[in-house]
């Protein structure tokens, strides 16, 4: 995978944003935008995030927490 | 994992064989940001941080904070006006001891000299909702940058500073900042996908950037959560175009 080696930060999107800023809080991110702000009216019921990975630790990190790990007889 | 520009090799802890380690140093990229006083554009540096540079920012950014909140409290602004994340501690954001801090990519906007921005972001999350933005369904693979933090430095934080009649030193820091990370989420093939939990001052700001709010969850601090689906996440890119 490629890393991220620029960004899509443009002149003409500051512009856009200093515009948007002056325009006030209730226009959004440009017209096209709009119509995820009619959604954003109504939040949705959600469900528990679901991780991707475990947040579980190896081993030999429970040691630096000071927390001993438990060894299988 | 996120991936990670360099790969170099060091000496692991017993010093007596190399190993790869995934350092985050890569190249500052060039990025704009706006000047507050000139309204010029100005032109920054993306640089990607560890864990050690944060409490430095926490040294740069904490007297200036703590100070000008104070000077508001004293000219009789009340405490809902104040930032919500005056108390954040960079330095505490990631602890080595309980995470993994390879999970994590911190981007720094840098500008003059100091941090004008910092985020951090992991992808260790599935999506919660659906092209159309619709609850998910399905188990199908929805990966999704998560950003944990993001925050502007308290030079730049124009509702605090606009208390004191003040104005920011920078301007769209946090904007640069959501679109690094739809940047991020694009290079990585999570098409644009983008979640967050947001404190309620900044939702108004979510929302102009296109994500759309889920319900307040009690034990995420009852923090609406936010995400961006990819058709909103063009329309981001599409405005740099």
């Amino acid at each position: 995978m490629k890393p991220l080696t620029k960004t899509s930060v443009t002149p003409e999107l500051l512009e856009a944003w200093a515009e948007q800023d002056h325009a006030g809080p209730s226009t959004g991110a440009g017209a096209c935008c709009l119509s995820h702000q009619v959604k954003a009216m109504q939040p949705k019921p959600r469900s528990h995030m679901r991780l991707r990975k475990s947040r579980v630790l190896p081993v030999e990190h429970l040691g630096v927490a000071g927390v001993q790990p438990l060894v299988e007889a | 994992m996120l991936r990670r520009p360099f790969l170099f090799q060091v000496y692991s802890s017993n010093m007596d064989e190399m190993e790869d380690v995934e350092l985050v140093t890569a190249l500052p990229i060039p990025v704009l940001i706006r000047d507050g006083a000139t309204t010029k554009n100005r032109e920054a540096r993306l640089r990607v941080l560890t864990i050690n540079d944060l409490p430095t920012v926490d040294l740069a950014w904490k007297p200036y904070l703590n100070n000008t909140v104070e000077a508001a409290k004293a000219n009789g602004v009340r405490w809902w006006r104040l930032p919500q994340h005056q108390e954040w501690e960079w330095g505490a954001k990631i602890d080595p001891n309980f995470m993994d801090p390879s999970d994590y990519l911190i981007y720094g906007v840098e500008c003059d000299g100091a941090m004008q921005g910092l985020m951090i972001v992991n992808d260790m999350y599935h999506a919660l909702l659906d092209d159309d933005g619709e609850i998910a369904d399905s188990l199908v693979e929805k990966p999704i940058i998560h950003i944990d933090f993001l925050c502007v430095a308290p030079w730049n934080l124009a509702e605090l500073l606009g208390t004191s009649g003040k104005t920011p030193r920078f301007k769209s820091v946090g904007r640069v900042l959501m679109q690094i990370a739809v940047d991020l989420s694009f290079e990585n093939g999570y098409r644009g996908r983008v979640g967050l939990y947001a404190l309620p001052q900044a939702e108004s700001f979510y929302e102009k950037c296109g994500m759309i709010p889920m319900d307040r969850e009690c034990d995420h601090e009852c923090l609406c959560y936010y995400e961006l689906i990819p058709s909103a996440a063009e329309v981001l890119r599409g405005g740099a175009k």
